[in-house]
């Protein structure tokens, strides 16, 4: 069963970001993807993470649907004005992609290439316009395809936002312009999301929680600090600091966080963000989720 | 300094019958009754009633001139149409109740002489939108160019990029400003050949 047939039929799914390689040795990028098959729904490969410069997100989701993993190929607009972005979107289809996560992108000076120029000709919510078009057969120009793709589009949601409002009306908006699924960032607080729902009345969105494990204190600093958009309660910074090792007992609080998603029902799947696969597994192993299990709930 | 009427298919659900017009002779640069005239014919074409139109002159384009202006010269109305550059319409919602809107689109800011204060507002971005974000102009104010809502980095309400600013989007939100519509991307073909 594919992600998307997977959401859309109520299954629980679980997925998790992958960063293409600084360079050319794709075989450890491989090998950690390989080591999710069959227990994740599908692997979001990440498009120029930080600003830097890697493999594109296009080429690493190709390899993995190579290795047979189901891709969500990420693109933003920070590095593609609207003729590449739609470009790339007909490429992604022509090579076996069918789920696309359309974001922002962080501007150049909060990354690692400080020094680029930044493109943002078309937003989050034209890029979803631009694709929906591009899938009933007919670019931004208005000019005709031959042959039309067709794509499960997903965006961010950021549960941190306040006001939550204004975040929830962007989601609606995402929703009108083509979105069917919503990842969100890394948040502690499932009672936002209880927010969200009692005020979204006509629909019920499908939101994957962002959920991630610190693999060091400088990982913990750098994502309270660093990465837009987070938001850490001072409890949880609390217990992490405190802990004798900081992984496991981000490993264990993981796992933890995960089973309380779940039972809340609020929510219709994990997304682990920048997270190493051999950590992913251990918050499975506790787990112990059946994929049955996974795939029925 | 180049200025465009817009299209009137894009203003022509803010206006009402009778509208009061501010125009200038773009610092300079337009003969000025030739530029009212193709306003009169403008608004004519569309069944549109001038109130009446006050010329703002390059040195009077500040905002003591124009207060002083608008004590002898504005008749309170609905609806306020500028053929200006984007400064004015970003500062007369500050100064009077009436809606402000842009009819022109800046393509380019130049003179021959003085500028007038107010241009150092404008973006000269081609394709003013500011009529939708309560006249706040985000082509200044977001780093991202955001035009749906915010990109969803801002901390605490502050940009992901200029920590210091508050994020545009939650300022219309505050003032109560929803872009209800999906405002399509900038239209950059006005501006690729300025």
């Amino acid at each position: 069963m594919s992600f998307k047939e997977k959401l859309l039929s109520g299954g629980f799914v679980i997925t998790a970001e992958v960063t293409p390689p600084r360079g050319v040795d794709v075989e450890p990028f491989i090998k950690g993807s390989l080591s999710l098959k069959d227990k994740l729904d599908a692997l979001n490969v990440t498009d120029f993470q930080n600003v830097g410069v890697r493999i594109t997100s296009l080429v690493g989701s190709y390899l993995l649907i190579k290795e047979g993993i189901e891709p969500i190929f990420q693109i933003t607009s920070r590095d593609r004005n609207r003729v590449a972005i739609q470009g790339e979107v007909l490429s992604a289809y022509v090579l076996g992609i069918r789920n696309i996560l359309v974001l922002t992108g962080d501007y150049p000076t909060t990354g690692i290439m400080k020094n680029a120029k930044p493109v943002f000709d078309i937003d989050t919510i034209n890029i979803l316009r631009f694709i929906k078009n591009l899938c009933s057969g007919r670019d931004s120009a208005g000019k005709t395809l031959n042959g039309t793709p067709n794509f499960f589009l997903g965006a961010v949601f950021n549960p941190n936002l306040e006001p939550l409002d204004l975040e929830i009306s962007k989601l609606e908006r995402k929703h009108k312009a083509g979105a069917e699924f919503f990842q969100t960032q890394l948040f502690y607080e499932l009672s936002l999301i209880e927010k969200t729902r009692e005020k979204i009345k006509d629909w019920e969105p499908k939101i994957l929680a962002g959920v991630t494990i610190f693999k060091s204190k400088e990982m913990l600093y750098y994502m309270m600090n660093k990465v837009p958009g987070i938001k850490i309660p001072q409890k949880i910074i609390k217990i992490l600091e405190e802990s004798k090792n900081i992984r496991e007992k981000s490993i264990e609080f993981c796992a933890e966080f995960c089973m309380k998603i779940k039972e809340s029902k609020l929510l219709n799947g994990i997304h682990f963000l920048a997270s190493r696969p051999k950590d992913i597994l251990e918050v499975l192993n506790l787990l112990k989720w059946e994929r049955k299990e996974v795939s029925n709930v | 300094m180049k200025l465009e009427i817009k299209n009137w298919e894009e203003i022509k659900e803010f206006l009402e019958k009778e509208v009061f017009i501010f125009s200038c002779d773009n610092c300079g640069t337009e003969d000025l009754e030739n530029k009212n005239a193709k306003i009169k014919e403008f608004l004519e074409e569309h069944d549109i009633k001038i109130i009446k139109i006050i010329n703002l002159k390059p040195e009077d384009c500040n905002i003591p001139s124009l207060k002083k202006i608008l004590e002898k010269e504005f008749i309170p109305s609905k609806v306020v149409l500028t053929f200006t550059c984007g400064g004015l319409p970003q500062i007369l919602p500050s100064l009077i109740t009436s809606k402000v809107i842009p009819a022109v689109d800046t393509i380019s800011i130049r003179s021959r002489g003085k500028l007038g204060y107010f241009t150092k507002l404008c973006s000269a971005c081609g394709d003013c939108w500011i009529h939708y974000t309560g006249n706040l102009c985000i082509e200044n104010l977001c780093p991202k160019k955001m035009r749906n809502g915010p990109c969803g980095g801002s901390k605490d309400g502050f940009c992901e990029v200029f920590s210091d600013r508050i994020c545009s989007f939650i300022i219309l939100f505050r003032r109560g400003i929803e872009i209800k519509e999906i405002i399509p991307p900038k239209d950059f073909s006005k501006i690729l050949l300025r």
